[in-house]
């Protein structure tokens, strides 16, 4: 699951369009899903991109990538230019993070500051905007850095002020990157489903627990027992017809302890 | 190298500039200190390792700290240092991966503090052997031609005698070494596991062959040459593949070249132990049963000790016991 934080309804027009993203009744704050993405619509500044962080995060507990999308200042960017961050600060603590690229993108990558109004001083070399630090904090809460990230399409620069943005040019802005921003997308979504392979629960957990009752703290012995089983020997066959025949929990767990020995 | 962190301090230090030079396509990203991005909790070790950054910084303090007990070749005074924190390779029974948050590369580039360091810490035991080990928290060479630490460091061993090096590696980079007459008081020490294992668990790293050919060079260049199996891997047809690869070391090496060789059991503290196998559930090396022993995870006690007692059997056989040294973790030494 990729879950889309934007401020603005005009950001998030061109990627509900383009991901044919449908929206989701009885919510607190607009929210737009396929079975492989949500977007949520927060308002402006750190706050609200913070509490619908962590909103989205309370909709589905499925292992999700966080990627904030929206427009940003720069004082040379050309007007269009698609960044994403390596490096995010919050202008009034001064506080920084770093997401982290685990592999290679086609895009360039960018110092942001996030600031509390609209910041029309283009003296430093970083993109502007009001939300990231506030989304990166929450969406921290949730999954690795790896999985969390900031694209931001140039809207104003030192030359265009954000004063002339309108909410048909924002959505322009990002309609016309948004073949990089779903390519960015799509690889992000490809790493967090082979990492979510490697750590799933092995199928046959599911079938052995509606069989026999399992205590919370023998259920998680038991998962951790079968991812073993499986890395250590991959044919899973007459696993759970075995097991199955055992009648009880206990037995089960020791079952699988004692294939796991290693012996002389 | 997609990024360079770099602590603001040492963006004019010599070292991290010439570090910076060889990278000039990397994005240079300023950082107060390394722990922001080194130490930072949710990161994933085994993520990280599809593509590492570096970090350049400057280590601050214990630069130089007694070495972790069961950690020695026979030394009464030993110590290690770490210019660099993580490894370029990536062997799958490490305990730094347990360790540490991040798989990005930290080079500390104050080498003159650690200099410094390492004088005062000899200076204390006058006239009596006292061990550095540069190779605990990364491979002491395998970055040479980044870190030019081998390179730095020689000249500070050629001046005092009594500060003895261990420059622990898996690596085949020895240009500074073979470009430098052997030193008396450098102990380059080649760790290893058997073929299959070190194929099946050591990505990166040179081939058992190609870590022998290094060997030979540095032997006829005359450098002191420690052999080094530990951890110990389990395998079922451990005896074999270990005396395999003992008898192919010593096919090719002078046993009268080697200073020492030293064997260890595999084991990790639990804490380690519990990321590692988080980080790798769908690895066979983490699924074996482990036994807890003051903290330590390792295998059971009968498999350990058969393991230990073979493969000590098989080395003694072909070297002295007073250059063998059996390296036991807390707790175990009266099991």
């Amino acid at each position: 699951m990729i879950n889309i934080i934007v401020a603005l309804d005009c950001e998030a027009k061109p990627l509900i369009e383009y991901f044919k993203l449908k929206r989701q009744p009885d919510h607190a704050y607009p929210v737009y899903r396929t079975d492989k993405i949500q977007l949520i619509v927060s308002g402006v500044g750190k706050l609200n991109a913070a509490t619908a962080t962590g909103y989205l995060a309370g909709v589905n507990d499925t292992p999700a990538a966080w990627v904030n999308i929206g427009i940003a200042g720069h004082k040379t960017h050309v007007l269009g230019t698609p960044c994403l961050t390596h490096k995010i600060t919050d202008q009034q603590s001064n506080q920084s993070w770093y997401p982290i690229f685990i592999f290679k993108t086609t895009l360039a990558t960018e110092s942001l500051g996030t600031f509390d109004a609209p910041e029309n001083n283009y003296e430093d070399e970083l993109l502007h905007d009001m939300e990231a630090t506030g989304f990166y904090q929450a969406a921290s809460r949730f999954n690795s850095a790896e999985f969390i990230h900031c694209l931001k399409v140039v809207s104003d620069n030192a030359e265009n002020s954000s004063r002339e943005i309108n909410k048909q040019m924002v959505s322009e802005l990002i309609h016309e990157q948004i073949d990089p921003i779903a390519n960015f997308i799509s690889s992000l979504d490809t790493h967090l489903d082979n990492w979510n392979n490697i750590t799933a629960t092995p199928d046959i957990y599911n079938a052995i627990i509606k069989a026999c009752h399992f205590s919370t703290y023998q259920q998680h012995q038991l998962k951790q027992l079968l991812k073993r089983w499986t890395a250590l020997r991959s044919e899973q066959n007459n696993l759970s017809a075995n097991l199955l025949r055992l009648n009880n929990s206990r037995d089960i767990l020791k079952y699988l302890q004692d294939a796991l020995n290693i012996t002389e | 190298m997609q990024y360079i962190y770099i602590e603001e301090d040492i963006i004019d230090h010599p070292q991290a500039k010439s570090i910076i030079q060889r990278f000039e396509k990397s994005t240079l990203v300023p950082i107060k200190h390394y722990g922001e991005v080194f130490n930072r909790k949710n990161q994933n070790f085994r993520l990280q390792k599809n593509q590492p950054a570096i970090i350049l910084a400057n280590k601050n303090n214990e630069l130089v700290l007694p070495a972790p007990p069961g950690y020695g070749i026979g030394g009464k005074h030993n110590y290690y240092f770490s210019h660099m924190l993580n490894c370029l390779y990536d062997c799958r029974y490490c305990f730094l991966q347990g360790m540490y948050r991040s798989a990005n590369y930290v080079i500390f580039v104050n080498f003159d503090d650690f200099k410094k360091s390492i004088i005062d810490t000899a200076a204390k035991h006058p006239g009596e052997e006292t061990w550095f080990y540069s190779g605990y928290d990364c491979d002491s060479l395998a970055y040479e031609p980044v870190t030019a630490f081998a390179e730095n460091f020689l000249p500070l061993f050629d001046q005092h005698t009594n500060a003895w090096m261990e420059l622990r590696t898996k690596s085949t980079q020895i240009r500074s070494l073979l470009e430098y007459d052997a030193l008396s008081n450098i102990v380059v020490a080649y760790s290893f596991t058997p073929d299959e294992i070190s194929q099946e668990h050591e990505k990166g790293v040179p081939s058992v062959d190609k870590r022998i050919e290094a060997m030979l060079k540095l032997q006829d260049k005359g450098w002191k040459l420690g052999l080094r199996f530990d951890p110990m891997i389990y395998h079922p047809d451990y005896q074999q593949q270990y005396s395999d690869l003992f008898q192919k070391i010593f096919s090719k090496i002078d046993k009268n070249a080697i200073h020492s060789v030293s064997l260890g059991a595999f084991r990790i503290p639990k804490a380690f132990y519990n990321n590692v196998a988080q980080l790798h559930p769908d690895n066979a090396l983490f699924s074996h049963n482990m036994e807890n022993t003051q903290g330590m995870m390792s295998y059971p006690l009968d498999i350990e000790n058969a393991m230990l007692d073979y493969c000590r059997q098989q080395l003694l056989d072909i070297v002295p016991e007073s250059i063998f040294f059996s390296c036991t973790p807390p707790g175990k030494e009266d099991l």
